[in-house]
């Protein structure tokens, strides 16, 4: 009850309420007891209400408990329920509630009017973007990314590939996990990992290839040191181009040449067999051995024998592993010894440094190779371990499917059969999917700013919840002439639905406002195939609306206006939804799109693709009481049971009796998985004379991503508020370059004015620079190569040459 | 804004000891009881999240902490 006399009196008791709630919550989670509940206020007679969501932010999947009060977030709390986090968040708790709350959300559909915007409304938006479809429909293209949520990127998908006919559909997931798609396709014949986070829990020995989860995913690192803080025997390994706060927390740090990792892996490979440590019988009855098909370059290459495998090793010496490099000789024995050793149990991990590389898809398959040879593979803590940057890239963009030439659950629009699949689920006309895969992201942006004259035949694209306009590599080709008045793109037109102004509204040409997180329903999964819930639980601010409801809107525009492609066989709205007394729910009006839950419609809808890879999805239902399931789900005597461990006997229920290991998706119809060997070859571009350093690009701790929502938190804006080029002192003496001064950085593609940190958080050696790209007023991207993996497509953002000088 | 962090040690009890007397002389820090000699649950209060992450970033650089992290955080500025 308030104090109507001493009102201090009871922000004072209120104050002294929530500390003690929040000791109470420490508490709790330290000692790993659940017996407490969070605080429910009653201030103002107003509820503190809490409820669950995944965070926002990075791939990980901790959930969070969000407090709603007066219709707005207050208050984060770690999800005490949630297997992922534990209770626990990482600084970026601090902010995920405050990223709703930026001065300058979007709140109005904006129209380009010669330099800047005016306001229109949405029934006018929804028209132009028809109008856009309608006059070219197989001139336009759709552009999402791995914070679409489940439901978000299934309605694309099938809007693009079910509706209009159009593959092209791409993520910005292209740019950061491609590679570990491919290098998982092209190992095990289907994606995404075998093992889970309770690898972290069993392993003995972690190997961290160019990743840093201290600071990039931090509450699994610290899943990590807790261990080794209770007095278990961690071995950690960092194998990087540079120092991170990852480092410092290593037993070992084994810094290499970029492309060094090709090298690593190699050497390895060639240490077990030689010492005769190699897991013979995992070999013989699980693995079959690949080597890339020159003459004709493909995805599954070529079989060879297990004696033509040790033969391309041979000469991968530790000494010529050292040369190629820069890891010491007697540090790749280390590593051949600890795969070698039965009684260790390794988990590697990696994330950008393994997939932004342009041999991602081999130096992927390739680790996955090395434990294969050592049988570091099926039982808990034995697991090699891919990590993705963005909260959905696996449940939207792999498992949906939002990439050019895919379809949902793993299928492909070449596959007929696939089409043929999608063509049922979606109650379309036979032939309506188009065969022909898309445009990739590269593909698709470069097609965009080419005139059309010249062969550029994208002509619209549509971005929804990502930024390009900062994180397409060699932005002065790839994005920039779309804001060149004499670059001849008069024609082109682009579209963003984003919460914030961004690097890629200055140049749009149709801005939509988009609801985020919390002001929607949402269902995402995060790196280790958990798929998580949540209930919308504030609104928008002003006229945002849900991506989802956007792309239906325009459906339906073109539906009412007779385009056929927006029917389903039976004449029916493709996105027609029924309420219980099975009348459809007119979802494309605004007013009525919360009548029904439109994220379980899709779902559902959508769960019928599972199946085919064993990915099965329980029902929305299910999800709703979890705190996420790890697929495949399945039902066992009533109960939908997740699955931890695929392939593994003892784990996986789609393993036959009597078999320990099965691969049962094969890319050679034999159970078996490939190990691959590929050849060290050197990165897209190397230091010369006239370019002498590598550039690295990556992230820091304070931003996320673009920064778009994080750099509009004054405290983290304040706490690192300008990107800047960490170079070593030697290399900054040479140049006279002391901390703080301006450098002017180079590359064949651009240039840059930034900062020098020398000595700062990040170590880069000689030779080498850092600049992190979350700073759209320095854009490191202008820097970058657009050089792209050949299977994959995904470019390498790690490797530039560039040169530097004091500006 | 208040929140509660968790500070997990790997350390010798008498570092842990000058660390703790360092934390407890901090005025927004408040810390909870040692639980298994390695987890001090700490209740952080600041002005904003400027302040949150400043604090909590020099729990991060005591000695003998390995590792900060957030459990409660309380978005209402004081």
């Amino acid at each position: 009850m308030s104090n109507p006399i001493h009102p201090d009196a009871n922000k004072l008791e209120r104050r002294q309420f929530m500390k003690a709630s929040a000791m109470a919550a420490a508490t709790a989670v330290a000692t790993g007891t659940n017996s407490f509940a969070l605080p429910v206020l009653n201030a103002n007679g107003t509820e503190l209400s809490w409820d669950k969501a995944p965070c926002r932010f990075c791939g990980t999947g901790c959930h969070v408990q969000v407090g709603v009060q007066d219709g707005k977030v207050v208050a984060v709390a770690g999800d005490k329920n949630a297997e992922v986090n534990k209770g626990l968040l990482c600084v970026k708790g601090y902010h995920v509630g405050s990223a709703l709350y930026g001065k300058d959300r979007l709140t109005k559909p904006l129209l380009r009017d010669g330099d800047s915007f005016k306001e229109i409304s949405w029934e006018e938006a929804i028209e132009i973007v028809a109008d856009k479809i309608e006059a070219a429909p197989e001139r336009f293209a759709f552009y999402g990314s791995g914070q679409w949520t489940i439901p978000e990127g299934y309605a694309a998908q099938k809007f693009m590939k079910g509706g209009l006919s159009n593959n092209h559909i791409d993520p910005n997931a292209r740019l950061c996990m491609a590679s570990a798609v491919t290098g998982f396709l092209a190992t095990y014949g289907v994606d995404e990992p075998a093992g889970c986070y309770d690898d972290l829990d069993a392993c003995d020995v972690l190997i961290m290839w160019g990743n840093n989860p201290a600071e990039m995913h931090p509450v699994l690192f610290s899943r990590v040191i807790d261990r080794r803080s209770k007095g278990e025997k961690v071995i950690l390994i960092d194998i990087g181009t540079r120092r991170t706060r990852t480092t410092e927390a290593c037993q070992h740090y084994l810094e290499m040449k970029g492309h060094g990792d090709l090298a690593i892996a190699n050497g390895i490979a060639h240490l077990l067999i030689k010492n005769g440590t190699y897991n013979k019988q995992f070999v013989e009855s699980f693995c079959n051995f690949k080597a890339p098909d020159d003459e004709n370059p493909n995805l599954h290459g070529k079989q060879i024998s297990f004696d033509e495998y040790k033969k391309h090793l041979e000469e991968y010496t530790p000494e010529k592993v050292a040369e190629l490099s820069g890891v010491k000789a007697d540090d790749i024995r280390m590593l051949g010894d600890l795969f070698g050793n039965t009684n260790l149990k390794i988990t590697s991990l990696w994330c950008m440094g393994m997939n932004q590389h342009t041999r991602g898809t081999a130096i992927n398959s390739m680790v996955h190779g090395i434990h294969f040879l050592s049988g570091h593979f099926g039982t808990p803590g034995d697991s090699p371990t891919s990590l993705t940057g963005q909260p959905s890239a696996c449940g939207t963009v792999r498992e949906v499917g939002t990439l050019a030439h895919a379809l949902p659950g793993g299928r492909v629009v070449a596959n007929p059969e696939h089409r043929e699949h999608a063509e049922q689920f979606w109650n379309l006309p036979e032939g309506r999917i188009n065969e022909t895969p898309g445009y990739h992201t590269v593909k698709m942006w470069e097609s965009f700013c080419t005139p059309t004259d010249q062969g550029g035949d994208i002509g619209t694209i549509w971005v929804q919840v990502t930024n390009p306009g900062q994180t397409l590599p060699n932005l002065n080709k790839l994005f920039n002439p779309k804001g060149d008045a004499k670059a001849g793109l008069e024609d082109k037109f682009l579209i963003v639905s984003d919460v914030y102004p961004t690097a890629t509204t200055r140049l749009a040409d149709l801005i939509l406002p988009s609801a985020m997180w919390v002001e929607k329903n949402g269902v995402v999964g995060n790196s280790e195939r958990r798929t998580q819930q949540w209930f919308k639980m504030v609104e928008p601010p002003g006229e945002a609306r849900d991506d989802c409801w956007q792309t239906i809107a325009v459906a339906r525009e073109l539906f009412d206006r007779g385009y056929e492609g927006m029917k389903d066989r039976d004449g029916r709205f493709i996105f027609e939804f029924q309420d219980e007394n099975r009348l459809p729910v007119p979802i494309w009006n605004w007013a009525n799109y919360y009548d029904t839950n439109v994220d379980q419609h899709l779902f559902e809808e959508y769960r019928q693709f599972s199946r085919l890879k064993h990915k099965d999805l329980a029902p929305y239902t299910e999800y709703v009481k979890a705190r996420g399931m790890r697929w495949p789900v399945v039902e066992k005597d009533g109960r939908w049971q997740e699955t931890k461990f695929r392939f593994a006997a003892d784990y996986d229920t789609y393993v036959e009796e009597g078999k320990q290991i099965q691969f049962y998706h094969s890319s050679t119809k034999d159970d078996r998985a490939q190990i691959w060997f590929h050849p060290w070859i050197p990165p897209a571009e190397v230091p010369d004379d006239e370019y002498p350093f590598m550039l690295c690009t990556g992230r820091v701790l304070e931003h996320w991503h673009t920064g778009t929502m994080t750099r509009r938190i004054p405290e983290l804006s304040r706490a690192m508020p300008s990107a800047y080029i960490e170079i070593h002192p030697e290399d900054a003496s040479k140049l006279k370059i002391k901390n703080g001064d301006k450098v002017k950085v180079e590359s064949r593609r651009g240039s840059l004015v930034i900062q020098a940190w020398i000595n700062g958080r990040g170590k880069p050696p000689e030779g080498t620079v850092f600049i992190p790209f979350f700073d759209e007023t320095l854009m490191a991207n202008d820097l970058t190569l657009d050089a792209i993996d050949p299977f994959s497509k995904q470019p390498d953002y790690k490797k530039s040459a560039v040169r530097i000088g004091k500006a | 804004m208040i929140s509660s962090v968790i500070a997990t040690f790997d350390c010798d009890l008498e570092t842990l000891e000058r660390t703790k007397h360092q934390i407890d002389r901090n005025d927004s820090c408040e810390s909870g009881e040692l639980i298994e000699n390695r987890k001090l649950p700490i209740v952080v209060e600041a002005i904003d999240n400027q302040e949150m992450e400043t604090t909590t970033r020099w729990l991060q650089s005591l000695d003998g902490i390995e590792f900060v992290d957030v459990v409660f955080v309380s978005l209402e500025k004081n």
